[in-house]
């Protein structure tokens, strides 16, 4: 917590060695985070230093209210985001969204890793969004909330329906 | 919704098989380093837009300090110079400091 102050200090003064530090400290996790949203490599390397920049050029507005990092992801989300919207690659949620609520106790399954892999990049990127910051991130639904400034509830049912299409996939043996 | 049940364990072993190898290139790092670069223009206007912070007590003790030795007159605490001449019984009281003068 110290160390983030004094980085902070250090961004608001404009130091390169704290950009660098900070690059380094979170670069390479969130190209990864941001191409498994985007699903593109070059897109992601693209967000990410779109959003190095951002912060960069705004530090002197970062009321340090949440984390530096959770400011860091939320600006890196966002802007995936708007590539995902550019790309239309969004779809409405209820056409996305596959009824059987059973399905997350009922399957006990031998699972089919080629198969998810599929579906993990076929889903609609607003619940491969949520199922990257859960699972690869770790994150907890709190600040998954916080990051993406939704509800708790709203996050916990994405991440359930998210699951629930993979495993409706995984029983149907793919779309 | 546990991220320890299997399929939590297998979705996040597909995206770390996924992203392993992912770094983030010497260019790209270079860009950003580069862009990241401030103006002259943007310091300045940075530096005029600056927040500042006043800590009160020292602030007011400074502020009355000032106004205490604006406001007091210089010569309120200074003691007069007089001499006191007797004159066969008579006693002349001398001043410094003060000009009487006659037009």
């Amino acid at each position: 917590m110290v160390a983030e102050k004094l980085l902070i200090k250090n961004l608001k003064q404009g130091r390169e060695e704290a950009y660098r530090q900070l690059i380094e400290e979170y670069g390479n996790k969130l190209l990864k985070t941001c191409c498994l949203i985007l699903k593109d490599r070059e897109e992601a390397e693209d967000v990410v230093q779109e959003t190095f920049i951002r912060v960069f050029n705004k530090i002197n507005t970062f009321k340090e209210q949440s984390g530096l990092y959770t400011w860091i992801y939320a600006i890196a989300i966002n802007l995936s985001r708007d590539r995902i919207r550019i790309r239309q690659d969004i779809l409405e949620l209820k056409d996305e969204w596959i009824g059987n609520e059973d399905v997350e106790s009922q399957v006990e399954m031998n699972i089919d890793r080629e198969l998810l892999r599929k579906e993990i990049f076929t889903m609609n990127s607003l619940y491969r969004e949520i199922l990257v910051l859960f699972y690869f991130e770790e994150l907890s639904i709190k600040e998954i909330s916080n990051l993406l400034n939704e509800k708790e509830g709203t996050i916990k049912s994405k991440l359930f329906r998210g699951r629930n299409i993979l495993k409706e996939s995984l029983l149907k043996g793919g779309r | 919704m546990e991220n320890k049940d299997k399929l939590g364990i297998e979705i996040k072993s597909i995206m770390e098989e996924e992203t392993f190898d992912l770094t983030l290139s010497q260019k790209a790092l270079d860009n950003i380093i580069q862009h990241s670069k401030k103006s002259l223009k943007t310091k300045i206007r940075e530096f005029l837009n600056r927040e500042i912070e006043i800590p009160v007590a020292p602030a007011i003790i400074g502020f009355a300090a000032l106004l205490a030795v604006t406001l007091i007159p210089g010569d309120l605490f200074k003691s007069q110079d007089i001499k006191i001449i007797d004159m066969g019984g008579s006693y002349v009281i001398i001043r410094e400091g003060y000009e009487v003068s006659r037009k």
